[in-house]
């Protein structure tokens, strides 16, 4: 279900007056897919119940000044999207290692070079195979952290290229560039699963 | 065989050539070098490179006009880009399919009671 797809909030005014049922209603609706859109971002599950929490916290303090241009949810997912995302900036220690390889190589024609394969089987019949769906699982998780966030921004979480610029602060034809990098390292790091060949001997 | 026969025969096998490199102009190695050089310097074509940076755009639906046409020319043409671009669209599919469902998985079979309580202790 899209974040955006929710109707809006029927009982906004008595959360904004403070009443703590209201809030407790909002808590039990939103904190199950808040959890999981933290989790995927931190990439931790202890990191993403504590991103959850300080953003009902900061949620339960700016309430009040909510103007409900936005659903309640989306309001709630920018939240915890931005918490989750300092998270990251405080983890983050070392220099990422380099997706390079993961490119496409190009001959001095700029012709491109393979060989590439890819089956015909829909993106739902390959991942009904378990073995299929870990290595998307894997594959993502171990895109360098750049990568992987902007990914999860952008085709998971659906933000729009100038919310996740802004959130990284970066620009928007960076954020473009970093995207289809990251799209880019996905496809190489799965492109065994594309191998018809591949499904018929692994699988 | 006479001298007339054989040159019908050597026209024919050249035009079958000539047309399959069209059909395909990357199918062997020998004929991926002419393939590169027809992309790199015939106008209206774009090379295999040039194609991936104009990717992104295409997906977002960003492209002017001229560039579509190219692109879409250039992935009619090149099987390996028509490939790859596949690939690409696959890649975000899965991504979005398997993220989906672990959201689903959470909502439904990882309620988190502690969490919950602990936050309920905000108010």
């Amino acid at each position: 279900m899209s974040v955006r797809e929710t109707s809006d909030c029927a009982y906004i005014d008595d959360l904004k007056r403070g009443d703590s049922a209201a809030f407790e209603k909002a808590v039990r609706e939103h904190a199950g897919w808040m959890l999981a859109v933290a989790r995927r971002i931190t990439n931790c599950n202890e990191d993403g119940a504590d991103c959850v929490q300080e953003a009902f916290s900061i949620a339960h303090q700016k309430i009040a000044g909510f103007e409900g241009r936005s659903t309640l949810k989306t309001w709630l997912h920018r939240v915890v999207v931005n918490q989750a995302l300092m998270k990251l900036r405080k983890r983050r220690r070392h220099p990422e290692e380099s997706i390079d390889d993961l490119m496409p190589d190009f001959d001095d024609n700029g012709f491109l070079i393979g060989p590439i394969q890819i089956t015909d089987e829909t993106a739902e019949e390959l991942l009904s195979k378990k073995e299929v769906a870990e290595k998307v699982r894997s594959a993502i998780d171990e895109l360098p952290e750049t990568y992987r966030t902007i990914l999860l921004l952008r085709d998971i979480e659906e933000l729009s290229t100038a919310e996740t610029a802004a959130l990284l602060e970066i620009d928007e034809g960076a954020a473009r560039t970093r995207l289809h990098r990251a799209r880019t390292a996905l496809k190489k790091k799965l492109e065994p699963v594309f191998d018809a060949k591949y499904l018929d001997d692994v699988l | 065989m006479t001298e007339e026969t054989t040159h019908i025969k050597q026209t024919s096998a050249a035009t079958k050539a000539l047309r399959a490199l069209l059909r395909n102009p990357f199918s062997s190695p020998a004929t991926r070098k002419f393939g590169g050089l027809f992309l790199k310097y015939l106008p209206g074509q774009i090379t295999c490179q040039e194609f991936e940076n104009f990717v992104i755009g295409y997906h977002e639906n960003r492209l002017a006009q001229d560039q579509r046409d190219l692109f879409e020319r250039h992935m009619r043409l090149c099987p390996m880009c028509r490939t790859s671009f596949t690939g690409y669209l696959k890649t975000i599919e899965m991504g979005k399919k398997i993220c989906s469902k672990q959201t689903a998985d959470t909502i439904f079979a990882d309620a988190p009671r502690e969490l919950i309580e602990t936050i309920l202790k905000i108010t």
